[in-house]
């Protein structure tokens, strides 16, 4: 389920199925996530990624089509008690959401303190069904790359599926990604576990990039702008 | 008008200032080490409200019940996106660990999607649960509004049983005097607002006051008093 690409996209369609595009904006209409979501399903991506409050709408839309739904828990903060977590994972699973993309409790992974990591990942696992994949986003402009490891470790002995570099906030003002982020993720992860790179992933340079540094998905609003700038080998 | 004047040279002084502001804790991904030094660098004043993110108000509780100040949290923040039942999870759990205030922020994405019903639902079930004793506060995003629309999301609140707006949440969202004088000018002291997102410095604050401003909410509470 965490679409185990190992190799290098060679056609429009193989990169497409790297790619989460993504729509987090703040008040979007659903005449906007409508438009936003049949764009996706027409590009072919691997899912569409949206807030809670979009996620029916976007699930409606993608109904017999391969493109999956992310929706995304505890965004951008991820300043939540685990139970709340899990309460809006359980609220996501049974509207229909194929992953879910969750916010760690970013504060605990920069003081150290891992056991709130495992057990909010923990819980939200349990509020999913088999085949229903789990992101945790640990946010790794906010931390140092000791820290980054640590937390991504946590996450993945507790449940997740893959390890998801950055929310991308724009009210944060975080710096982006960096292959360096996403490859040092790749040295302590296990294979079985996915990366996903997110936060300024804008270009089809920056996407190849991240790829070739380990990451199995890309998180990004500019999907089509990165097809677009891919020329089939 | 001289009562008015003389409520804002009380309000201008520096112990009457504090009084309006909710100080709140911004600091991204903020350590327990951090909240407790922003908490007591706030000691000495008597402040309207302390602001910190829902996973901290179990520890920031006994903080500012030794200080004897009032604790304020924020739902579904700082998008609006969250459903329904995990804010009212939020606000459940939030008020359990002694939470006195509650900002919630108002569903945008429904609001400019024209369903209007669905954004008085929402706030009226955290409303609900709040019940009497709990102030509860609508954040409605007035920098991304225009006036008729800032207006209408007033009157939403009101129709929620909310009496008491939040401008924005922060984040880049930022409140000017005439967001305040919109809502004033409307609604008189039947609604009460708070400015909230870039108010940063003495100036910014007395400017959100003199536009009626009820309360000023800043992560840089001291800078806005003049004694940092």
């Amino acid at each position: 389920m965490t679409n185990m690409v190992a190799t290098k996209p060679t056609t429009k369609v193989e990169l497409a199925a790297y790619i989460d595009q993504t729509n987090l904006g703040l008040g979007t209409t659903e005449e906007e996530i409508t438009a936003f979501v049949n764009e996706a399903v027409g590009a072919g991506f691997y899912a569409v990624c949206v807030l809670p409050n979009m996620l029916p709408l976007a699930r409606r839309l993608t109904r017999g089509s391969p493109t999956r739904v992310a929706a995304v828990v505890s965004f951008p903060l991820g300043a939540d008690a685990p139970a709340v977590k899990a309460a809006e994972a359980r609220a996501l699973a049974d509207r229909g959401a194929d992953e879910i993309d969750m916010v760690i409790s970013v504060w605990a992974a920069r003081q150290g303190n891992l056991e709130v990591v495992s057990r909010e990942v923990a819980a939200v696992r349990e509020m999913l069904r088999a085949g229903q994949v789990l992101k945790t986003i640990i946010e790794t402009p906010l931390l140092t790359e000791p820290q980054a490891v640590a937390a991504a470790l946590a996450a993945e002995a507790s449940g997740a599926d893959i390890v998801k570099t950055s929310t991308g906030f724009k009210g944060l003002k975080l710096r982006a990604t960096t292959i360096d982020d996403v490859r040092a993720l790749r040295r302590v992860l296990k294979s079985e576990t996915g990366i996903k790179a997110s936060g300024g992933v804008r270009t089809t340079e920056d996407a190849l990039a991240m790829i070739a540094a380990g990451a199995t998905r890309i998180g990004t609003s500019s999907g089509l702008a990165i097809l677009a700038g891919f020329s089939e080998a | 008008m001289s009562t008015a004047s003389a409520d804002i040279t009380t309000r201008l002084s520096v112990k009457g200032l504090a009084t309006c502001i909710d100080a709140s804790c911004a600091t991204p991904a903020a350590t327990r080490d951090e909240v407790a030094g922003f908490l007591t660098s706030l000691a000495g004043w008597d402040w309207a409200a302390i602001m910190v993110e829902p996973a901290y108000v179990g520890f920031a509780r006994p903080i500012l019940t030794e200080m004897g100040q009032h604790l304020v949290t924020v739902l579904s923040y700082p998008l609006g996106a969250y459903t329904t039942e995990t804010k009212l999870i939020q606000a459940e759990q939030a008020l359990a660990e002694g939470a006195d205030e509650l900002d919630v922020a108002m569903d945008l994405s429904a609001f400019r999607s024209g369903d209007f019903r669905r954004v008085v639902d929402d706030l009226e079930a955290v409303r609900r649960l709040a019940g009497d004793d709990h102030l509860v506060k609508t954040i409605y995003f007035s920098a991304v509004l225009s006036d008729v629309e800032a207006l209408h999301a007033a009157e939403l609140s009101r129709e929620a049983g909310i009496t008491f707006l939040k401008t924005n949440p922060g984040y880049g969202n930022v409140t000017t005097p005439h967001h305040i004088q919109v809502i004033k000018e409307r609604f008189g002291t039947e609604m009460k607002v708070m400015a909230s997102g870039g108010v940063r410095t003495h100036a910014d604050a007395v400017a959100m006051l003199e536009a009626g401003a009820d309360r000023i909410a800043t992560s840089s509470p001291l800078a806005v008093l003049g004694v940092a």
